[in-house]
């Protein structure tokens, strides 16, 4: 594993399944990945890569059927210093609920997620902010007027009385990130936060964000699908297919050079506005069902490079190419004893 | 190993296939079937209505013959056990009446000594006659001796047996319930239809109508309608009645479903991808809303059934609905509404648990289809 | 016609002429008893031509209206105003005033293949059934089963579609997959025009490579004409000849691929293009910042609709709004301004 700087959320070997009328279906099988302090770290997959799912282990928000392997760890490192294995704590627990929403903030695609309807947005961001800290109702009532008007919510004192149905697609983004940061968390999810806005409205959203690390050293996790979202706000990527981190590494390294053979099937498959002529090259194939996971590595069915009866067989081991750079596929660990 | 693995791939395979070749309705049921209470449910219900309809067959004695020697006599629980010993035929033991001295009534008392054996398939002599079908004699159990009587659920006042009469009038009950149902159906269909396509103004006047007879309130309602029935109609007048008007009140709620159903379905994509396919209006109703929706319209109608049971009930129950001798539900408990039916002959009550049952059966049965009406929510997904 | 002349025929040949369309979508009235009927001007005076074989992109941010568009042309909606004329081969015909029998017998020259591929598919019917549709729903050729079995497995096996599979149910099948169905369907009846209305957007990177690369060769070989609506500027740049931009409404610029992407003229394009993340950790991601929001279509501003929004308004623009001009090779541009910004885009 690399270390570079000071690893605030690590998780270790997760192992997760759900329990569904049509058997066990596994959706991450040892994932590990660790977010540094002030950073952001870019998960990227498609659907059914588990991208979300991990993450919602780290604040217990996933769905009752979840079955969770035995190794599994989420170390979360608190402002104070302490550890605390996060999967250890017992859902509803004070300490958990304390965690979400406190240590670890949330946003969402879809603002409506974070928000209800018929309460204010001032009375929602009080509420969140005196469960966390300790804030009497008019200091906090200053504190989200101050949190509105740092995501560039014009007027906040206006705006903290309306209801989220008033505002527009991006203001209500930019509230619930307000709504967020209000709580001071150290760790920032962001679950595919610009998807659902317009491409002007993301780009005005993306650049917020960045600002605001910036400025309150956030360390930030980014779930997205888009690589041209990720590569502009991410530190470090870690790519997913099928439950699997097949490529881990800065961002640099892992788009300018691809090692996994999935990688980079999808930076070959992107349009791209610069090139307008070429055809584009697609990742052959289908995602698989998660119900017909396939043995060893999970890519070997559609990749171009599969080695007959190893990749089928058998899950290769993360080879570290630099000390930024981790790829699991049986190309690299073959180059490795072949030299 | 490798023939036992290849077995079972290939039984996987075929289960997928299987799988990606089932039609909604087998979807339904592969999802239905899981659903263990739901299943139950179904079972209760459709031995409830199996029996009632061929209640000649499965009732030992027509709803309304007496046994003037058992005036209120307790059930009578076939045994193979007694203290004389273990037969592999059930008996009953046989029954002696004796007048009580001082208060000078009747008392069946059962006598221990006695055996008499129950008879299955039995040809009992008294002729019923089926629906007007023909006429027979069998039924599904006897005494096998023909001066003697077996009471499951034992006797009322006139001495009839309670058993049969609460086959007959699980007959009539769910009838009453079933007519009821697809009647407000019809009308629902039509007049639900009628709003939820066309909208607008249509819609509006409708939905406006639909509210007024919804607050109208039901009970006060059935008793001033049945109230106002001539006394000298007949009981299959008052039955036809009966289940008239609960068909016409009962239709607003559900033709609110239906409206809501089409109107979230006519902005469906693949309603829009048929019509533009060039689908006719009565194509697109008829081939692509109508066999998505029917799934929720069984639901909906499985789901209407008791409120039309119970107000059936409830209207014989306080003398407005059916009237002796016809049997219902309501009117058997209305028997039983007597001091001395609670205190000495409680199980003059037993139909009541049939309501309950059936009610709650019903209610089962269509929660469990309601989840498995729409079997694509989590596979699609 | 054969297809070899089908391929022949000149690519500047109009298959389908645009004019003034206009959809208003009515939001009741203002005052209690009637007056004036308000109105949500969701396409507003809008002007193209699509040449047959080509494929013409519509991009725009939500509320621009683009969607309605395609579905104003292929008639889900009944334009409230314009002239939208379709060159059949038997001739010209008026998408506006067809109705009725009419209407659905002249649906087989045009098709749509929706964004969602789940939402869009009966689940209920099998994917013979579906593909089958536009043939049996109105069978003007008077096909029989078989010719219409015979034309569904022929279509499959053009959009790459497992011909055994045709007996499932759409349950079975992948997003890709059944995107593949959705195409089928639009194509089995061979129309000319088809519209793609986000037709991509649902799908994974991975998959959306394959769809692209399908629709552009079944365009080739059945010469069928796209409009293409998509948010996603990489991917409509990919795939059109031609690009139209809508601003809530209306069109503010229009050419072909190449002067739209590299020689842009509005400088609500330019926006547009400047917010597109590139997948290059080394493109310095500056957009263009815009202030403020797309305006709400029922209460326009006056003027450029943009003049809200845009970084170089001037106080012509709050009073007078800016036709489609001609800047040649086919770019047509609404903007004031449009000479300065090719301009300042040099420098």
């Amino acid at each position: 594993m690399m270390m570079t700087a000071e690893t605030i959320l690590s998780f270790e070997n997760l192992d997760v399944s759900f329990k569904t009328d049509e058997g066990m279906i596994k959706v991450l099988d040892g994932v590990s990945f660790k977010l540094e302090k002030g950073r952001t770290l870019g998960l990227v997959g498609e659907s059914g890569s588990g991208k979300s799912v991990s993450t919602r282990c780290a604040v217990q928000l996933n769905a009752r059927n979840i079955r969770i392997g035995a190794g599994s760890r989420i170390v979360l490192t608190e402002q104070d210093g302490t550890q605390t294995d996060v999967l250890s704590l017992k859902p509803n627990s004070r300490k958990i609920r304390d965690i979400r929403g406190g240590e670890i903030g949330m946003i969402f695609q879809e603002p409506m997620a974070s928000f209800s309807p018929v309460y204010t947005i001032g009375n929602q961001m009080v509420e969140a902010i005196r469960l966390h800290r300790d804030a009497s109702k008019k200091q906090a009532r200053e504190l989200a007027i101050e949190m509105l008007r740092k995501v560039g919510i014009s007027s906040p004192e206006q705006r903290i009385d309306q209801y989220p149905g008033e505002l527009s697609g991006g203001m209500r983004q930019r509230a619930m990130i307000a709504l967020a940061l209000s709580t001071n968390p150290n760790v920032l999810i962001a679950d595919e936060p610009t998807t659902a806005l317009d491409v002007t409205i993301q780009a005005q959203v993306l650049d917020l964000m960045r600002s605001l690390q910036q400025e309150l050293e956030m360390s930030i996790i980014f779930i997205t699908h888009d690589l041209g979202v990720v590569s502009q706000v991410a530190h470090d990527i870690a790519v997913m297919y099928l439950g699997k981190v097949v490529e881990y590494g800065s961002t640099k390294e892992v788009l300018k050079n691809p090692q996994h053979p999935y990688t980079q099937g999808l930076l070959k498959a992107l349009p791209n506005v610069d090139h307008l002529e070429d055809r584009l090259s697609p990742v052959g194939g289908d995602i698989p069902s998660p119900l017909e996971r396939p043995t060893g590595c999970p890519f070997h069915t559609r990749c171009p490079q599969a080695i007959s009866g190893l990749c089928a067989s058998s899950m290769p081991a993360p080879t570290q190419l630099t000390d930024k750079h981790e790829v699991s596929c049986h190309l690299l660990t073959q180059q490795e004893a072949a030299s | 190993m490798s023939t036992s693995e290849m077995t079972n791939e290939t039984r996987k395979q075929q289960d997928a296939v299987k799988y990606y070749t089932a039609s909604q309705w087998q979807l339904i049921w592969w999802r239905f079937r899981r659903h263990k209470a739901a299943m139950v449910g179904a079972i209760v219900l459709l031995t409830m209505i199996i029996t009632g309809v061929f209640a000649e067959f499965f009732a030992p004695y027509g709803p309304t013959t007496r046994d003037s020697k058992q005036v209120y006599s307790a059930p009578q629980i076939p045994q193979f056990w007694d203290h004389n010993g273990f037969s592999l035929r059930p008996f009953v033991h046989g029954v002696t009446t004796k007048r009580d001295p001082v208060t000078l009534r009747l008392i069946a008392k059962p006598d221990p000594e006695t055996r008499i054996y129950l008879e299955f398939f039995a040809h009992t002599g008294e002729d019923y006659d089926f629906f007007g079908l023909f006429k027979s004699d069998l039924r599904l159990f006897a005494l096998d001796d023909p001066k003697a009587k077996i009471h499951l659920f034992g006797t009322d006042d006139l001495g009839r047996d309670v058993f049969s009469r609460v086959l007959y009038a699980s007959r009539t009950s769910l009838s009453v319930g079933f007519i009821g149902v697809m009647l407000s159906f019809v009308l629902a269909l039509v007049i639900g239809g009628i709003a939820g396509y066309y909208g607008g103004w249509t819609d509006y006047t409708i939905q406006r109508g639909t509210e007024i007879i919804r607050v109208i309130p039901i009970i006060p309602l059935y008793m001033g309608i049945s109230a106002a029935f001539p006394p000298e109609w007949t009981n299959i007048q008052v039955y036809f009645a009966m289940t008239i008007i609960f068909g016409f009140l009962g239709w607003p709620t559900l033709a609110r479903r239906i409206r809501g159903h089409l109107l979230s379905q006519r902005h469906e994509d693949y309603v829009l991808a048929a019509e533009l396919s060039g689908a006719s209006p009565y194509r697109v109703i008829s081939k692509h809303m109508l066999p998505s929706f029917t799934s929720y319209i069984i639901v909906d109608l499985v789901i209407s059934f008791p409120y039309i049971i119970l107000s059936e009930t409830a209207l014989s129950f306080i003398g407005l609905g059916l009237r002796p001798p016809s049997v219902s539900w309501g009117i058997l408990l209305q028997e039983g509404q007597n001091v001395r039916a609670i205190e000495q002959a409680p199980w003059l009550f037993i139909p009541a648990a049939f309501v309950v049952v059936a009610v709650l059966a019903f209610t089962i049965l269509g929660d469990g289809l309601r989840d498995a009406a729409d079997p694509y929510q989590v596979a699609d997904k | 016609m054969s297809l070899a002349e089908q391929q022949e025929s000149p690519r500047n040949e109009k298959l389908i002429e645009v004019e003034d369309l206009q959809l208003y979508f009515p939001i009741g009235k203002k005052g209690l008893f009637g007056g004036s009927e308000m109105f949500v001007k969701a396409v507003d005076s809008v002007s193209f031509d699509i040449n047959r074989g080509e494929t013409l992109g519509l991009v725009g941010e939500s509320g621009s209206g683009k969607t309605t568009v395609g579905r104003a042309l292929l008639r889900a909606y009944r334009p409230t105003g314009g002239e939208a004329t379709f060159h059949t081969g038997d001739g010209p015909v008026n998408l506006i005033t067809l109705e009725g029998k009419n209407l659905q017998k002249f649906r087989r020259h045009m098709q749509m293949i929706f964004q969602d591929p789940y939402a869009s598919l009966n689940p209920r019917m099998t994917v013979r059934d579906i593909i089958a549709e536009p043939l049996e729903a109105n069978n003007i050729e008077g096909l029989s089963k078989e010719q219409i079995d015979e034309r569904v497995r022929e279509t499959a096996a053009l959009c790459k579609l497992n011909l055994e599979h045709l007996r499932r149910f759409p349950h079975a099948f992948s997003g890709g997959q059944r995107q593949r169905i959705c195409i089928a369907r639009a194509l089995v009846g061979r129309p000319e025009f088809v519209v793609c209305d986000e037709s991509v957007a649902a799908l994974d990177v991975s998959i959306q490579a394959e769809i692209i690369n399908l629709l552009q060769d079944l365009q080739k070989e059945l010469n069928i004409t796209f409009l293409f609506i998509a948010h996603d500027l990489s991917v409509v740049a990919h795939i059109s000849d031609r690009v139209a931009v809508m601003y809530v409404g209306k069109i503010v610029e229009i050419g072909p691929t190449e002067e739209i992407f590299y020689r842009p003229r509005h400088p609500y394009t330019r926006a547009l293009l400047s917010a597109v993340p590139r997948p290059d950790p080394d493109a310095e991601f500056e957009p263009e910042r815009l202030t403020g929001e797309i305006p709400n279509p029922a209460n326009l501003p006056q003027g450029c609709r943009f003049n809200t929004r845009c970084p170089m308004v001037t106080e012509r623009c709050r009073m007078e709004e800016p036709d489609l001009r001609s800047f040649g090779e086919g770019h047509n541009v609404a903007c004031h301004y449009a000479e300065q910004i090719v301009e300042r885009f040099k420098a």
